[in-house]
């Protein structure tokens, strides 16, 4: 649990918004976990299972509709500023930072679903197909719409 | 392969997620297409830019809380979440449910001790009528029993027993009654459950009132014959009645104190009981369980002078062979209880007599070998 917190916690931050609710949503994922430990098949990893986990949550808690929380990136990732960055630097990593929260958080919900399991946390495209219980060539093509929304969002901030 | 479907697989061809061939024909394509190769820079450096995010870190204390979550609750804690919770629906139904069954021990309690007080009061309340009139005290099976045959300080022991008895009786049985009733009336649940019992408290005092009636109508024809037989001879109880009394009004409460007495006897009262009067015992004690036998034969002896009469009356009995049982004070005059054998009761008759005016009240139909006579002397 120690080794897969940050990521399920990771998960849940980047789909729901805010610390708070990552939080709790994180903790009912191992919660679930614990009790259906019974049901984790071996020839799965445990991180894919628990990723599996809490994507179905995290999707569930934004469909349930009662909430559509900031998603002003201001807390949704954790900005640690580079000690040796000029203040200019400093600015410009800010502000890119938040257009591209922003611009996660506005994609469809299954869309950042897959761009944040694989370009945030390093799945394989495999490995999201598992979890979420997708075809490999509809992930392959919800990721790539997802790059190309982002792609739009942030294309002054690219070189 | 055309400029879309090669588009289609820049980010798999990003990800090294193509198979030879569509990697051979994808990249055929971006040598001839500069369009599709900056297309591929820019999501290139798109992915860049998300792989570059700072990973997130869970919230330090965030495995202990998890922990904490799973990890069952101490067992106390549980019972009382399982009894208490949710609090507003069941703590009203518990605390009803404790006042029911103490409503209904309370009840249960109450119809038992009624139901032994219904006994008791059968065996003691009739014991009040016979010590408050300081009547003689009747044989009953119990003070039979208890009493030993000649110790008054037992006998007075017993006496304050039995009246305290009875005003714990006459105190209880009210409020007994009233509980019973509002038992009756209410309309509570269970009451279902209650009916038997209440039901045999009745029909066990019906019965014991039945019992009673039947005694009591023994004993009152029982002692309406034995007081038609020998009014005057009714033995007392010194230390209580003080003096034996001859009036009609006198011999009246007797026959009610002795209907009492068989009323509170559980011995049937053709039964033989202990006779105060065969034993020699000292006046001054005798014991509660010796009353009420009437003598074989009573008399009145009018005489000029009670003291020579007396004096005769001890020299007739030596002579005779008799023996002076015991002697009261009466209101007309001493009262003398002797025991004389049957062969010289017709001498005893005559002497008698001859003392002064002789007048036989009372004599059994068949006189045993050692006849028990009351003497009362009169001027």
């Amino acid at each position: 649990m120690i080794a897969h917190q940050h990521r399920v916690f990771g998960v849940a931050l980047r789909m729901l918004g805010s610390r708070a609710e990552a939080e709790e949503a994180a903790q009912e994922v191992f919660l679930r976990a614990h009790r259906a430990i019974a049901d984790f098949r071996g020839d799965a990893k445990l991180s894919t299972w628990l990723y599996a986990i809490a994507s179905r949550l995290c999707l569930n808690r934004l469909a349930s509709g009662e909430r559509r929380l900031l998603r002003e990136g201001e807390e949704t990732l954790a900005r640690i500023p580079s000690g040796h960055a000029s203040p200019a630097d400093e600015l410009e990593r800010s502000e890119r930072d938040a257009a591209l929260h922003r611009a996660i958080a506005e994609l469809s919900d299954e869309r950042r679903l897959v761009v944040v399991l694989r370009d945030l946390e390093g799945l394989s495209y495999e490995e999201i197909a598992a979890a979420l219980d997708l075809e490999l060539g509809t992930v392959r093509s919800r990721l790539h719409r997802a790059r190309l929304d982002l792609k739009e969002k942030l294309e002054r901030f690219l070189p | 392969m055309t400029c879309p479907d090669a588009r289609e697989q820049l980010s798999a061809l990003i990800d090294d997620a193509l198979g030879a061939e569509e990697r051979g024909a994808v990249e055929a394509h971006l040598a001839t297409c500069a369009e599709c190769r900056r297309e591929l820079e820019r999501l290139r450096d798109t992915v860049a830019l998300l792989r570059a995010v700072e990973p997130a870190r869970a919230p330090a204390g965030f495995v202990d809380r998890v922990l904490e979550a799973a990890r069952p609750a101490p067992w106390p804690r549980r019972l009382v979440r399982a009894l208490l919770l949710p609090w507003p629906v069941k703590l009203p139904v518990e605390a009803a449910a404790i006042v029911l069954v103490a409503v209904g021990v309370a009840y249960v309690f109450q119809a038992t001790q009624g139901l032994q007080q219904a006994r008791h009061l059968g065996s003691v309340q009739p014991m009040t009528t016979a010590s408050d009139q300081a009547a003689p005290a009747p044989p009953s099976q119990d003070a039979a029993r208890e009493a030993p045959p000649t110790p008054g300080a037992a006998r007075a022991k017993q006496t304050a027993r039995t009246l305290e008895g009875a005003r714990q009786n006459k105190e209880q049985a009210p409020g007994q009654k009233a509980l019973e009733k509002s038992a009756s009336e209410k309309e509570t649940p269970e009451k279902k459950g209650a009916p038997t019992s209440q039901a045999f408290s009745e029909a066990a005092q019906h019965k014991d009132a039945d019992e009673r009636r039947a005694k009591l109508d023994d004993a009152s024809r029982d002692v309406a014959k034995r007081q038609a037989n020998a009014p005057p001879a009714t033995p007392a109880e010194p230390q209580v009645a003080g003096k034996l009394e001859e009036s009609p009004a006198r011999a009246e409460r007797s026959q009610e104190a002795a209907a009492a007495r068989a009323r509170s006897s559980a011995a049937p009262a053709s039964e033989p009981r202990v006779d105060t009067l065969q034993a020699p015992r000292p006046a001054a004690t005798p014991p509660m369980a010796t009353a009420f036998v009437p003598p074989d034969v009573s008399g009145r002896l009018a005489v000029a002078n009670r003291d020579a009469a007396l004096q005769d009356l001890a020299r007739l009995l030596a002579r005779l062979g008799g023996v002076e049982d015991r002697r009261f004070v009466g209101d007309e005059g001493p009262i003398i209880e002797l025991t004389i054998p049957r062969e010289a009761y017709p001498d005893l008759l005559r002497e008698l007599a001859a003392l002064g005016r002789w007048q036989l009240i009372r004599e059994a139909p068949a006189l045993p070998e050692k006849i028990r006579v009351v003497l009362r002397i009169t001027s």
